[in-house]
């Protein structure tokens, strides 16, 4: 069973970390119309909500541009710096993620080179750590810590705020349900990883308060 | 977040989060990979190591040498560069500011495609393939159907531009142009008529690098400038002469007496010993007075009225005729006020400035020695008739042997390190092109095509970037050379790093002329905007494209120094997003325009020419320093004199050179990037004074100080046409056909010596305006805030200090409804955010204060300003003691901003005034078609 889950952590990170890649592909969309979960799962409602605003792949990334893009002032930047320093990016959080990344001797392997802290590297460090949770027993229990704490210290202080501001931006229905499928989603690794959390006195947690 | 209350997730119940239901589950989206690569404990620890790298600012025009700390790859604090003599570590709020400019969420990213109309501001992203797609096919059916000559690349106001040069001119447009401009061409004019300069600045940089007797070099810190004066000129401000603001403080420690002569009480009059409040465009009568003065009171034999110092004569030639030409106006009696030219009554009359305090003026200047008398961006730049003060301003210097001496004045142009050589593409205009004009086959030069040269502003050596829109609108109809007659539209237009929209003659102009369509298309085919920031005019592109920020490319800085010194702008970050470098960029455009079959683009002048980055800007630095040996003392006392210098300090130092006698070059090894790199970011060769001997750094064609510009010689057995002047008056006289800016004045060509002409939109001194005095009582002058023109409106910091009385914290509180730019264009997207009053900096509108009483006005009040034709602005205005009544003050690029992405200065476009808004579009100076932005009378009306 915990190998089951594992697998599907892995997998739900990959997921977030394509759905918050620029540009959505028909391909992905396929999978978002095909993942189907129990009625009573937490996921259900946002999951349901992105499916039916599931349409012409075009109009998704044109609002995609509006929301996280850009050019010009966006009204949810995916940065955590942007809301934890000030609407500056590359600030502290930015460092600290990819402190974090260096010291499990992995980095982004993008052509564009986005800050450390943006919400797609930061899933897709999770992803990297849920497979090595799944690959490794060695490895295994120092990776859910490690998503424990990235969890806590990186993403929690900061994703409520985007994703409020993505929702008071945008009543687009396959967005607003991402970004809810997203919180839930996290809120719920968050509460099975906890057993598997260690107090380490060497990784003092570092995180700012919202400077928004 | 917290937990979903009433629950409590058990290993099982995160099953029930999953995809059991379908193949395979959530586990099955693994395949969609991490994004993530491993990698060696080497890397990780490259990444993660702390290192110090030297570049050169772009925060304004000064480029100070920076020291830039990077932790873990992040750009974490930026200092001034110690080693960087222009700067001397010091670093302002402007340049510390930097990382806001780069670590800014409001950057372009990506490529962008335009989707809705111009103007709209409406994108989508797209693939840097798709973008160069979408360019060069527009590229190549322009050249097929029109000719490249329908293409301009304006490379706007940061300097490191040669790739788009080179690449333009590749292409087959002689049509390269930069800020300069509309920046301040007239005030230029006197040093580059009478030196083959630009920029007369005063002795005060130091440290200066000086050659000992003993052969050593050794920082000099002395000042000895007796008396500055500058007029029209604010150094305490965001401008490229970063030293004098420092400078200037420590001259008057030294015992200099410091004179700004300045409708306004800027910051560097603060710091003045005298403030003259002169009226508005009167400076070139003020000048004239003082060289009259100078003229008729001189007395050799009286040391306390010996201001001409005669040795000017040994290095110049023309004086006499000059003279005459100035003195035939003394007679004369001035329709406006009925007194004779140039008298001290005559310019009370005209500045405002009472006689006495002109005569002391002009009698300090003459008898301190040494003394310098600048001009600046402001007051005579900004001028239609800016070019006679400049011409005079030069004149004052050298006729009192200011020029050269140490602590007088410095002509920085001539005396500064060359780069770019064959890295800018000036080869490429000396292409042979045939095009059929008036129905038969002409064939010239890619350059004689250019519209400017040989068209309506055959001496406007820095084009004329205020006359676009007209140019979009009509096309181009060429007057000179071999194609005269040959006509073409504007079909393409490439911004880079520029805002004309906001800071190029009148705002509704450039709008009209970027949105006009003929049918349902635009006139102009292709609009391309490349830049950090998104600015108003990238607004109106049909690509946008991601330029890096400073801090992630590698350039020069273009700096004006006292002597030739170079600093490397290096990569400090890597490249964010999926911005390029301007390298990379011409690179791209070029590989495309190349698959796409176009004849012009060559791999041999590309990417096997420059295979790296580093290749392109070492060939920029092959001609550097590129100045003459020359001087006292003699920089390199073992060199023949007046050779050409070129090659790295040490290579000079150590004698590791070789000489040619041929071309007169003492050639030391290349400087490159990686030997400034290996030197702190710094190449400094030693400073000199008395560089006009023998000529010397001069660059006029006598190799002397010319106070006439059209003049013959005997060369080689037959007559030549010498000075500046001469080559356009061939042009003119070839076809008896005078350019209409000349004929706006009455002349037939360019004057061979002195001349003069009134500004426009001046009651004071052009009668043409005086029926307008009472309706219109305010002259409209522009001022400099600490921002970079409009550049750098988005970074925080610079938006909360506020600066010069013109950039003040005169918001009203409001609860902003953030506005983007959506799928029905600029909308407010329900978000809210509070800006409380008095925090965020405005643009306003200076107004002395006895007039705002007269106008029942207080600080604080929003005013509407209209000019006689009916354009108007509005803004806040601010009143105070310190600036000369009948005057308003308002920033260049400070206001009425309507871009989205410049963060809070766009939620108060509508209280702050857009100075550009009110400038007369037909107001561009007659030599260089500089806009008059200074030129504009207005009535106020509260709001």
């Amino acid at each position: 069973m915990t190998e089951q889950i594992l697998a599907e952590r892995a997998g739900l990170y990959s997921l977030l970390r394509a759905l918050y890649t620029y540009p959505l592909t028909d391909k992905l969309l396929d999978d978002v119309a095909g993942l189907a979960l129990p009625p009573d799962s937490p996921l259900c409602d946002s999951l349901m909500q992105m499916q039916s605003g599931l349409k012409n792949i075009d109009a998704l990334n044109v609002e995609m541009t509006r929301l996280l893009e850009g050019p010009g002032r966006t009204p949810s930047p995916p940065f955590a710096s942007y809301y934890l320093n000030n609407k500056q990016l590359m600030g502290p959080c930015a460092m600290l993620a990819r402190q974090t990344y260096l010291e499990w001797r992995v980095y982004p392997d993008s052509k564009q080179q986005l800050p450390d802290d943006h919400l797609a590297q930061e899933m897709g460090f999770m992803a990297h750590l849920a497979q090595l949770a799944l690959s490794s027993e060695t490895d295994r229990p120092q990776a859910l810590a490690a998503s424990y704490r990235f969890l806590t210290e990186q993403i929690v202080p900061w994703l409520p705020h985007f994703s409020n501001a993505l929702m008071q931006a945008s009543d687009d229905p396959f967005f607003v349900g991402l970004v809810k499928f997203t919180q839930t989603a996290i809120q719920s690794d968050l509460d099975w990883l906890e057993p598997f959390r260690t107090t380490d006195p060497q990784r003092t947690p570092s995180v700012q308060t919202p400077g928004v | 977040m917290t937990k979903q209350q009433g629950t409590t997730l058990t290993r099982r119940d995160f099953l029930k989060v999953g995809g059991l239901t379908t193949a395979g589950g959530l586990a099955a989206y693994s395949v969609l990979g991490t994004g993530f690569k491993k990698i060696s404990a080497q890397e990780a620890q490259s990444r993660l190591e702390n290192r110090t790298v030297y570049t050169a600012c772009v925060m304004c025009p000064a480029e100070c040498g920076l020291a830039v700390r990077v932790e873990n790859g992040v750009a974490s604090a930026i200092y001034g560069n110690n080693h960087a003599p222009l700067n001397s570590g010091v670093l302002c709020g402007k340049g510390a500011a930097g990382l806001q400019m780069t670590y800014n969420a409001n950057r372009v990213k990506y490529p962008m495609i335009r989707v809705g109309e111009r103007g709209e501001g409406k994108f989508r992203r797209a693939s840097w393939d798709e973008a160069m797609e979408y360019i060069a096919d527009k590229l190549i059916q322009i050249k097929e159907e029109t000719g490249p000559e329908a293409v301009i690349m304006d490379t706007g106001d940061v300097t490191d531009r040669d790739p788009y040069y080179y690449f333009a001119r590749a292409f087959g447009t002689p049509h390269t142009v930069e800020h300069g401009s509309i920046c301040d061409t007239p005030r230029r004019h006197g040093p580059k008529l009478m030196f083959g300069g630009k920029r007369v600045e005063p002795d005060i940089m130091r440290p200066v690098m000086v050659r000992q007797p003993d052969g050593s070099l050794k920082n000099d810190f002395s000042y000895r400038t007796r008396l500055i004066v500058y007029a029209g000129w604010n150094p305490f401000t965001a401008t490229r002469i970063v030293y004098e603001s420092k400078g200037t403080v420590e001259a008057k420690l030294a015992g200099a007496r410091i004179v700004v002569i300045d409708p306004a009480l800027s910051n560097t009059a603060t710091k003045a010993d005298q403030w003259v409040p002169i009226r508005p465009g009167t400076d070139p009568d003020l000048f004239a007075a003082v060289l009259r003065y100078i003229l008729e009171n001189h007395r050799d034999d009286n040391p306390f009225r010996k201001y001409i110092d005669w040795s000017f004569l040994e290095y110049s030639q023309g004086w006499e005729e000059f003279e005459e030409d100035f003195r035939a106006w003394w007679g004369q009696t001035d329709p406006v006020n009925d007194l004779e030219y140039f008298t001290l009554e005559w310019a009370e009359q005209r500045t405002g400035i009472d006689a006495q305090t002109i005569a002391e003026l002009a009698h300090t200047f003459g008898i301190t020695k040494p003394a310098v008398w600048v001009w600046g961006m402001n007051g005579i730049g900004h001028h239609y008739n800016g070019y006679v003060a400049a011409i005079i301003g030069t004149v004052l210097n050298v006729i009192t042997g200011n020029m050269e001496v140490p602590g007088g004045a410095i002509d920085t142009e001539i005396v500064k390190s060359s780069k770019g050589g064959n890295s800018t593409g000036g080869i490429f205009n000396g292409r042979e092109v045939t095009r059929r004009v008036n129905g038969r086959d002409v064939t010239g030069h890619q350059e004689q095509l250019h519209m400017d040269s040989f068209g309506d502003w055959p001496a406007a050596w820095d084009d004329v970037v205020g006359d676009y829109p007209r140019r979009f609108n009509d096309g181009v109809t060429l007057r000179y050379g071999p194609f005269r007659g040959h006509q073409y539209p504007i079909r393409a237009f490439f911004l880079r790093t520029g805002n004309p929209v906001i800071t190029a003659s009148n705002t509704k102009t450039w709008i009209d002329a970027l949105t006009r369509k003929n049918g349902d298309d635009y006139n102009v085919d292709l609009v391309v905007y490349i830049d950090t920031p998104l600015l108003e005019t990238g607004l109106y592109a049909d690509v946008v494209l991601p330029e890096c920020s400073y801090l992630e490319r590698m350039s020069l800085s273009d700096i004006y120094p006292s002597h030739p010194m170079i600093f490397l702008r290096d990569f400090v970050i890597e490249k964010m997003y999926e911005s390029k470098s301007q390298y990379d960029i011409m690179i791209a455009l070029a590989r495309k325009l190349y698959e796409k079959g176009d004849p012009d683009i060559k791999p041999e002048d590309f990417w096997e020419k420059y295979p790296t980055e580093e290749d392109f800007w070492n060939e920029a630095l092959m001609v550097s320093p590129g100045r003459a040996n020359a001087g006292v003392p003699l920089p390199y006392p073992d060199y023949p004199v007046n050779y050409k210098i070129l090659g790295t300090p040490d290579s000079l130092e150590a004698g590791r050179v070789e000489i040619d006698d041929e071309k007169k070059e003492i050639r030391g090894e290349p400087v490159t990037a990686q030997w400034l790199r290996d030197h702190h970011g710094v190449a400094v060769w030693p400073m000199s004074w008395h560089r006009f001997n023998d000529g010397g750094v001069l660059q006029t064609d006598s190799k002397k100080v010319e106070f006439v510009w059209d003049y013959e010689v005997e060369q080689d057995e037959e007559v030549q046409r010498k000075g500046r002047y001469a080559k356009y008056n061939k042009l003119i006289e070839e076809v008896n056909d005078t350019p209409p800016s000349l004929q706006r004045l009455g002349w037939e060509k360019y004057p061979r010596s002195f001349y003069w002409f009134e500004t426009l939109w001046n009651p004071y001194t052009n009668p043409d305006y005086v029926q307008y005095k009472d309706e219109y009582p305010f002259l409209v002058i522009s001022g400099r805030i600490h921002h970079a023109m409009s550049g750098t409106q988005m970074v925080d910091w610079l938006g909360r200090i506020p600066t010069e009385d013109l950039w003040m914290p005169f918001n009203d509180e409001r609860v902003v409804d953030e506005v983007i730019v959506g799928p029905d264009g600029p909308a407010p997207n329900g978000r809210q955010v509070r800006v409380p009053k008095g925090t965020w900096c405005i643009g306003v509108i200076q107004m002395n204060a006895s007039d705002g009483e007269g106008l029942g006005l207080e600080s604080g009040d929003l005013v509407e300003l209209e000019s006689p034709l009916g354009d108007t602005t509005r803004g806040k205005v601010y009143l105070v003691e310190t600036i000369r009544p009948g005057v308003l003050r308002v920033p260049l690029g400070g206001g009425g901003r309507f871009s989205p992405g410049l963060g809070k200065t766009y939620d108060f476009r509508d209280i702050s005034p857009n100075h550009n808004e009110i400038i007369d579009p037909e107001g561009l100076s007659p030599v260089m078609g500089q806009p008059a932005y200074c030129d504009m009378i207005v009535k106020v009306t509260k709001v």
